[in-house]
């Protein structure tokens, strides 16, 4: 189920918002969570909901063990890489094992040999989102950084809240475990505003800047060998965006539910166009997933503890296996590489770049995001070549259809994205006129849901 | 950072907690309920007001085992052809106003030609073109047929999507007072039906053995439920003027025209235009396996002998897809055997009387097209008042010459009822 669709907004939200305000215990609130957030789940396909389920309950008996055995350290060991191991099996055969017999054939056609097939596999959406909760929970619970929850409801409703499930934040247990703790003691005016205010927020970056965004640079991109230098400029800086608000809209909307629900859920993204460099890049863009790949890989690797050269092995390691995370494709393994390349060379030679006036840092680093997106956003790597040579040399061509109307668009999405605050950064008190403006802007959200065609989020693809 | 705790009371610029209304968390939801209100009271007001056509119109409820509204008569002069729709291309073709009548049962109306007397032949299965979309009363296959042979002809053509087994004849015949001694199998094309259709599910076997009967009626209550308000929430009016409000600036100017890409354009030797599906097309330049073509062939004969077993005579219409007659015409490949050639092969070592649409079409093609004319709407996959016209003409020729008897069943006992 998409949260920019008729039967979100108009059943699934009335119905279980109602119904959970009118329940009164915490276990009846766990329950209710986890049920919607299965329907919410099912309703793409109910035969992943099994998956879900299975991966809750293997972490939840991990979590259980921890609190029995947590004494021993090899019973420590066991529970922590047998369910992490059955995680990342998981994950690794819906996501990667195509990928992987795809290497192999490749191989296996320099000797000659007959080539594997490929398997009819399905990837659930979402499953890289919830395999890393579960997989957050069971480290943590291990690190001892949180208790684990002897309630199967609580721990359910945490890993299927619907509003994080699918395309996340990656929320760690511990961020919610406050608010899962108490949820028998919300008070439900008290998140109501705010929580409008950012689904709000979240659906116009999705529905109106994203969508508009995407309607005229996915024509455009289908041929990038058609393109001008400027059409390629034009649909790279629009992917820019679109990615962006697209995701942001995705989390803000995440936040805003959460906050219906009186759940608060971390911030995703923190203007992460007004990066310097490429560190500080890193702490803005998907910032949940940025946090988990330090704690839980860097620093595992050893982080910057063991000289400068495992720093630099360390980095790269994280930053491939960041890219593959977003998917089983080459071109997100260059995208990572070239990320992983960029923070290295920024240790390296920071101290240069950090000497530049601000405005030239800002755009320099703005420059080195859309050329990264680029790999991000085709579908070959010799694609992505094609696209970065009709940017970087002159080239007589196309625009995309609707420039016009990309241009205006953009002027907006770069005010936002470079120069306005986040939402974050806003109290999200609206005085009345405002007030009636953002619900001006929903209706205007819900009439584009109408008329357009459906619209799934990008990051549900990872 | 994780979210704002928000104040619990948004304080106002004096201070004071706002009233309800002057809240975000108070007017959203509200806006939300108004436009769920807004759509659900469009659903009453009259169809005609929005650009729906006729026979959306009068498909808005419709009773069980009939495809609409009984008893309505529809004064329309608004027609766009689906592909124009699909493809959101100019809309170029027009027709006069057009009127849509539905006779007391729901089906489409078809004036008697023999007043008095009972229907002696029933139109069947063929769906849209059967009651034909697009086509004013007076132009329809069940009453072009009834001039032609000067007998009433009774129009039993259902939807598409809607569930048809034999029984829906027997009470056809109970609620008509009648029994046509023929039936006119309208087989399209592309319709794709064989009797895996009724072969029952695992559901279906456990049902009976425990309600027999009863579960199949209850079962075809339940289908029929789903599918009325299935259809109810479809036609939403806010809906439509929506995608309109979207589609009229996808124009290829201000944003690009997605949908242009299932919609293919032709030009015709006279310069106008001539919209296909893309999915029609391919379907059409696709070789069938003639397994598949002789499943088909099997579903047709097991309605002969559910029909003879009630004493009903039945011969076989086989429609063309507008590209199977055009397509050869407009520089396409022709198929070396087409699939209604090979169907009807079938169908006659079956024993099934057959008229096969796409011989008499594809004939008279090319000279029509010379003097500017067309056998289908040019912006629409359905026949038009001249398609039907020789169609008509076609299966009365045949019935003229030799009326098909209800025949024995030798399937019968084989197949599944």
């Amino acid at each position: 189920m998409l949260f920019n669709s008729g039967i979100f907004l108009f059943a699934f939200l009335p119905v279980t918002y109602f119904v959970f305000w009118s329940l009164r215990t915490k276990n009846a609130r766990y329950v209710w969570l986890a049920f919607t957030g299965y329907v919410f789940y099912g309703y793409w396909n109910p035969a992943f909901c099994l998956l879900m389920a299975f991966s809750t309950l293997v972490s939840y008996l991990a979590g259980l063990g921890f609190l029995r055995w947590g004494a021993d350290p090899r019973h420590r060991k066991l529970l922590v890489v047998v369910p992490v191991t059955v995680d990342l099996l998981l994950l690794g055969w819906f996501k990667y094992v195509n990928f992987g017999i795809g290497i192999a054939n490749s191989v296996l056609g320099w000797t000659g040999a007959e080539p594997l097939r490929t398997l009819n596999i399905i990837l659930p959406v979402g499953i890289s989102f919830y395999t890393f909760h579960t997989i957050t929970y069971i480290v943590d619970s291990y690190r001892g950084v949180i208790k684990p929850t002897r309630n199967f409801f609580e721990f359910a409703c945490y890993v299927s809240l619907f509003s994080q499930l699918v395309a996340g934040p990656i929320v760690r247990f511990r961020e919610l475990q406050e608010d899962l703790d108490g949820i028998d003691a919300k008070d439900r005016a008290e998140g109501l505003d705010a929580g409008w205010s950012f689904f709000i927020f979240g659906m116009v970056q999705k529905v109106l800047l994203a969508d508009t965004v995407a309607a005229i640079i996915d024509p455009a991109l289908k041929d990038p060998a058609a393109l001008s230098s400027a059409g390629a400029w034009l649909s790279m800086l629009g992917y820019t965006y679109q990615l962006y608000f697209d995701f942001a809209g995705y989390s803000n909307m995440a936040v805003g539910l959460g906050l219906m629900f009186g759940m608060h859920i971390p911030q995703n993204f923190n203007s992460p166009y007004k990066a310097l460099n490429p560190s500080d890049f890193w702490r803005r863009w998907h910032i949940s997933l940025s946090r988990c790949l330090r704690d839980y890989l860097y620093i595992s690797l050893g982080g910057n503890r063991d000289g400068e050269r495992k720093t630099y092995r360390n980095l790269m390691i994280t930053m491939l296996l960041g890219g593959l995370w977003h998917g089983a494709a080459w071109t997100f393994v260059i995208w990572g590489a070239y990320h992983g390349l960029l923070l290295a060379l920024y240790r390296r030679f920071g101290a240069g770049w950090d000497r530049l006036p601000t405005l030239v840092q800002r755009a320099g680093m703005f420059f080195l995001v859309i050329v990264g997106w680029t790999f991000f956003r085709a579908e070959t790597f010799s694609h992505a070549l094609v696209l970065l040579g009709r940017m970087l040399v002159p080239h007589a061509g196309v625009s995309p259809v609707g420039t016009g109307l990309l241009v205006a668009v953009l002027a907006v999405c770069a005010a936002f994205a470079h120069f306005g605050p986040n939402t974050f950064e806003l109290r999200h008190r609206w005085q009345p006129a405002p007030a009636w403006a953002m619900a001006a802007l929903l209706i205007g959200c819900i009439i584009r849901i109408y008329g357009g065609e459906k619209s799934p989020f990008l990051y549900f693809q990872f | 950072m994780t979210a704002p705790a928000p104040d619990p009371v948004p304080a106002s610029i004096s201070g004071e907690r706002p009233r309800a209304w002057r809240r975000l968390g108070w007017i959203a939801p509200r806006c939300v309920v108004l436009w769920v209100l807004v759509d659900l009271g469009l659903r009453f007001v009259p169809l005609t007001w929005f650009p729906f056509r006729d026979f959306q119109i009068a498909r808005r409820w419709f009773p069980a085992y009939a495809p609409f509204l009984p008893d309505q008569r529809i004064r329309s002069s608004y027609f766009e052809g689906d592909e124009a729709l699909t493809g959101n291309y100019p809309r170029t073709e027009t027709r006069p106003p057009s009127t849509f009548t539905t006779d007391p049962l729901g089906f489409r109306y078809t004036p008697a030609a023999a007043p008095g007397a009972p229907p002696e032949i029933m139109t069947f299965r063929g769906f849209s073109f059967t009651w034909g979309a697009g086509l004013s009363d007076e132009e329809i296959f069940p009453v072009v047929l009834s001039r032609k042979l000067n007998v009433n002809v009774y129009d039993a053509a259902r939807f598409h999507e809607d569930p048809e087994v034999p029984e829906d004849i027997d009470r056809l015949i109970e609620q008509l007072g009648a029994r046509p001694r023929l039936a006119v199998y309208v087989h399209l094309e592309p319709n794709g039906h064989t009797l895996d259709w009724f072969r029952p599910t695992a559901l279906d076997r456990a049902g009976t053995a425990v309600l027999g009967d009863r579960f199949v009626r209850l079962k075809r209550s339940v289908d029929y439920a789903v599918l009325v308000t299935a259809t109810w929430l479809r036609i939403s009016p806010l809906n439509v003027l929506c995608v309109r409000l979207f589609k009229s600036i996808s124009d290829d100017r201000l944003l690009p025209n997605v949908y242009r890409e299932s919609v293919l354009r032709f030009t015709l030797p006279d310069g106008r235009p001539l919209l296909t599906r893309r999915d029609d097309l391919e379907r059409v330049e696709t070789v069938l396996p003639e397994d598949e073509v002789r499943r088909r062939a099997e579903y047709i004969a097991w309605w002969r002998d559910r029909l003879a077993d009630r004493g009903i005579g039945m011969l076989v219409l086989l429609v063309p897809e507008k590209m199977s007659v055009y397509g050869p015409l407009l520089g396409r490949p022709a198929q070396p055997d087409p699939l209604l050639n090979r169907l009807e092969r079938h169908l006659r070592a079956r024993g099934l009387t057959v008229v096969n649409g796409l011989s008499v079409l594809a004939r008279e093609a090319p000279a029509e097209l010379a003097r500017g004319r067309l056998f289908y709407f040019r912006e629409d996959h359905h026949w038009n008042a001249l398609g039907v016209e020789r169609l008509s003409r076609a299966v009365a020729e045949t019935l003229r010459n030799s009326r098909p008897a209800p025949s024995p069943a030798p399937l019968s006992a084989q197949l599944p009822h």
